[in-house]
């Protein structure tokens, strides 16, 4: 182990040290990338889904989640699995994920596409949320800095575990029968 | 190659460089798994993990553990050791009576402080001589990352991080820069350049709350039950995870830097004032 704090470090170029911008993103992996992880080898077809408005309505009961699920983000295996791709908006973070649940009905896995988080807990939490109106993705951000080691208390996954429940419930509204 | 899965109550990041793309792909797989098998027999949620048969049954009869759950009690003792009493994850009790842990099973109601000092350890068998309620939440969060990155490195994997909500490790030839979190502040902070090793962090900023008009945390003294309230955040720099995990609780509760736990662990603590 070796270890040298930023006091022992007075040579490096101050822009080396400025942490600029107010979200970070701590992983940015793309859709390819996210089914390859979660089928490998498998052909995936897209397969969108129309959900009615009290569908809509018994999904936002039962998960809290209040975004829009955004119908296009559905695709399907060959054998009957799912792959599903969402988003939630918490008090601190924002992500992007993807759900693969098998024939039947089982969670096969969660892999994170894309995470960007607030810093400062005291961050007025409208400042935060303000900087992803209008916005469709997490993508269309401007994202300064990746920051890779980031030491921190944690921050539990509460909000995601909310979205795959509102997943689970659509999927058995309007999955789990399609033909 | 970066991927992170929602594990251990949060977000855990595995990045792997320097290797062809389906190696990394399967070290990477790997080291979630073993980091799946820790969050499965050390979660206080998971009634059937080791640690919910040993908070249920070892002052009942010897409970078999996994290997691992075997050596992360057998760590966490010699940090109580070592730490003169600060690192305890006997504190679960506290936490659970301010609904921070799932309810404490009927056989440990009242049973009065626990410690992790009362697990009789041996062979892959854990005993209590009494009822003992522990909460391995300061220390498995390290640990996991500690197994992910000895699965990396069995893999052939040189360079890499694993990061567990803010408890990281980093292996390779290259100083990565280490961030930590400044509560109240809108940027991170800069905190140094880390070769192999790890470094953890400490702070109330998301567990603080108020229970029955009480101010509390997660982080809770073991000699007097009582919340830290301090704002600061507590880092810990050691070799592995785990001890950074864990000794970032008795920096955070002594605010001294210079004890000699941290010392005898190789380990370099500091502290990041709330802006």
């Amino acid at each position: 182990m070796k270890w040298t704090p930023a006091s022992a470090l007075w040579m490096l170029p101050l822009a080396t040290l400025v942490v600029p911008t107010l979200a970070h993103a701590r992983i940015n992996v793309g859709t390819e990338e996210a089914q390859q992880r979660l089928f490998p080898g498998q052909q995936l077809t897209p397969n969108p889904v129309f959900l009615t408005e009290s569908q809509r309505d018994k999904m936002r009961e039962l998960s809290s989640v209040r975004e829009p699920f955004k119908s296009e983000r559905v695709w399907r295996s060959a054998d009957g699995a799912w792959f599903i791709i969402d988003e939630v908006l918490g008090k601190h973070e924002r992500i992007k994920y993807a759900l693969a649940i098998l024939p039947d009905g089982s969670i096969k896995g969660i892999e994170i596409m894309a995470y960007v988080e607030s810093y400062g807990y005291e961050v007025a939490d409208a400042a935060w949320r303000q900087q992803f109106v209008g916005k469709t993705s997490v993508a269309p951000l401007k994202l300064k800095q990746d920051i890779q080691n980031l030491s921190g208390a944690t921050l539990s996954c509460k909000h995601l575990t909310d979205g795959v429940k509102r997943l689970m419930v659509m999927y058995e509204l309007a999955l789990k029968n399609a033909k | 190659m970066n991927a992170m899965r929602p594990l251990l109550g949060t977000y855990v990041r595995i990045s792997v460089r320097c290797a062809p793309p389906e190696l990394c792909h399967q070290a990477i797989d790997a080291a979630f798994a073993a980091i799946e098998l820790v969050q499965t027999q050390m979660s206080a949620f998971n009634p059937d993990s080791d640690l919910g048969h040993i908070r249920r049954l070892a002052h009942l009869e010897p409970v078999s553990v996994h290997p691992w759950t075997q050596d992360v009690i057998l760590l966490a003792q010699a940090l109580h050791s070592q730490s003169e009493g600060l690192f305890d994850p006997g504190v679960a009790p506290q936490l659970a009576a301010w609904g921070l842990l799932p309810i404490t099973p009927d056989s440990l109601v009242n049973t009065g402080p626990s410690s992790i000092t009362q697990l009789n350890v041996k062979d892959g068998q854990v005993s209590s001589a009494c009822p003992c309620d522990i909460d391995l939440g300061g220390i498995a969060k390290g640990f996991a990352v500690d197994r992910a990155i000895d699965v990396l490195q069995a893999c052939g994997i040189t360079c890499a991080s694993v990061n567990a909500g803010g408890d990281l490790r980093v292996i390779g030839p290259t100083p990565e820069p280490i961030y930590v979190r400044q509560p109240r502040a809108a940027e991170p902070v800069f905190a140094g350049l880390l070769q192999d090793g790890a470094c953890a962090t400490s702070a109330i900023y998301y567990s603080q709350q108020t229970y029955a008009g009480q101010a509390i945390s997660a982080l809770v003294n073991p000699h007097n039950r009582q919340a830290l309230l301090c704002p600061d955040s507590f880092s810990v720099i050691a070799p592995l995870c785990a001890v950074a995990d864990a000794l970032t609780k008795v920096l955070a509760l002594t605010r001294n830097t210079a004890l000699p736990c941290f010392a005898h662990y190789g380990a370099q603590p500091f502290i990041t004032a709330a802006a």
